[in-house]
């Protein structure tokens, strides 16, 4: 274990972290941040969970420690309601750096957990049907702890609410399959 | 009159079909062309700009390049979808990209210009006026008090939406007094209902939607009513739930904006499809009934 630690170029890459964050559009300002906490203070999921904690994620990943952020479940706790874009005095918008930081995880392989999935989801049925498919989401999601969602799935049926099993595909879906070809490879 | 390429996103063709049908209803009643667009696509909803940022930017130039192609503005009823076209739209104004994006799209026939403007029904109801809209109700809702929610991604962040987001909107209120109903002020008309979170942590997001219910319930609210179809499913389609979630029972319904202002304007209930709603709206539509004998269709119902 100790040796590990005392390995070069790992803890380098780590240090590093900061640089490959700033270095996406979505997480430029991160170095602007001076940990004044009005993000989580601003944050509607820090108030119900202690887990989504802007501040606390991003003084970890200016810190390096890529693999714990990376690999927490913490970064995917964002409702996206944009409070802290708009109260940050420093333009910082942990939000967005959030977005960075789940970029980075998904590059570096997380699957694992329904914040990976819920992401990759979109993608998935993008190029299949140009739309997202509402139906296979909560599976696609959650696996089979979306076996709590029947009864509210029966409810929506009754009130014909529930979502077609596929939806409807877009025209002309050749060509969101050619863009991906040349715009959504060589990210990866 | 206008005409829109009509962008109404991926929860108003699954499970919040009946905005779709009340938008189309409400402005095929006020005579505002708009136009269904089978070629649209998904807008990303920030996941695939996460995943896939430049595929995304490119989603989205595909989309607004399809409007621009007809010379339609792109109307939309999702706040999502609207602040998704409109941080893309701020991404393209970097030249070198738009061209390598046009150059692949020039292939179809298409050209990302950047002059297509991306708004909101709520902001098609603000050019037309909340003054023009009153002129046109034929059925008051008085008596009713109404609790407006806006939904974050309409009135945040500034930056991207402009200056149509201002800190403090008054638009939505505005609307809900022109129809005759009385609008609600309350501190969590701009607060976040959760639902990006909704299958991540759905804990938390019924906290966060029972938060809301509570204050439009404390204050006495008759209804709420949101432009956003994805608050509608976190307040409505949760609203037993995240009841459950605190010991607490709400039975406040949830209207989409379009169907507050169709039933002022004398659209039939039905038609509006105010019956898919989890939370019951039998009382409101028959408060609404009650009010209007003169309503067209005005079918008698037994005591």
């Amino acid at each position: 274990m100790r040796k590990e630690q005392r390995e070069g170029p790992q803890r380098i890459s780590e240090f590093n972290f900061y640089q490959e964050i700033s270095a996406l559009p979505s997480g430029r300002d991160i170095l602007k941040c001076i940990q004044c906490g009005t993000c989580s203070a601003s944050c509607p999921v820090f108030r119900y969970n202690p887990g989504g904690n802007p501040r606390k994620i991003i003084a970890k990943a200016v810190l390096g420690l890529k693999e714990e952020v990376i690999r927490s479940e913490e970064i995917w706790l964002c409702a996206k309601c944009e409070s802290c874009a708009v109260r940050c005095h420093k333009d910082v918008r942990p939000g967005e750096i959030l977005g960075a930081i789940r970029t980075i995880a998904i590059r570096e392989g997380i699957r694992r957990g329904p914040g990976p999935r819920h992401t990759k989801a979109f993608a998935r049925d993008i190029l299949r049907f140009g739309k997202l498919n509402e139906a296979t989401l909560p599976w696609v999601t959650l696996g089979y702890r979306m076996i709590k969602m029947v009864p509210l799935a029966l409810r929506m049926l009754f009130r014909g609410k529930l979502p077609p099993p596929l939806p409807r595909r877009t025209r002309k879906i050749q060509q969101i399959r050619a863009l991906f070809d040349q715009f959504g490879k060589e990210a990866q | 009159m206008k005409e829109y390429a009509y962008f109404p996103g991926c929860a108003a063709e699954a499970s919040t079909r009946e905005a779709d049908r009340a938008t189309q209803e409400v402005l095929h009643h006020l005579g505002i062309l708009i136009h269904p667009t089978e070629e649209f696509s998904c807008c990303g909803a920030g996941c695939l700009a996460e995943e896939h940022p430049r595929f995304n930017l490119a989603l989205n130039a595909r989309n607004i390049a399809i409007a621009e192609g007809g010379e339609r503005d792109i109307l939309t009823i999702c706040n999502t979808c609207l602040l998704h076209l409109r941080k893309s739209q701020k991404e393209l104004e970097d030249l070198s990209l738009r061209a390598e994006i046009n150059a692949q799209l020039g292939k179809w026939g298409l050209q990302y210009q950047g002059e297509a403007k991306v708004i909101h029904l709520l902001h098609l109801f603000q050019e037309m006026g909340a003054e023009k809209i009153r002129s046109l109700v034929k059925i008051p809702l008085h008596g009713l008090k109404v609790a407006p929610f806006y939904g974050c991604q309409i009135v945040r962040p500034h930056h991207i939406l402009g200056p149509e987001s201002a800190k403090e909107p008054t638009i939505l209120e505005e609307l809900i007094e022109a129809t005759g109903a009385t609008p609600l002020h309350y501190r969590e008309r701009l607060s976040c209902c959760g639902f990006h979170i909704l299958l991540i942590d759905e804990k938390t997001t019924l906290s966060m939607a029972s938060h809301c219910l509570d204050e439009a319930q404390e204050i006495g609210a008759d209804l709420l009513v949101t432009p956003c179809t994805l608050c509608h499913i976190s307040l409505d389609m949760y609203q037993e739930q995240a009841g459950k979630s605190v010991g607490k029972r709400y039975d406040i319904p949830v209207l989409h904006l379009a169907q507050m202002v169709g039933l002022a304007l004398g659209i039939d209930p039905g038609k509006l499809h105010l019956q898919n709603h989890l939370v019951s709206t039998r009382h409101l539509i028959q408060k609404v009934r009650d009010k209007l004998p003169l309503l067209a269709n005005g079918r008698k119902r037994s005591p």
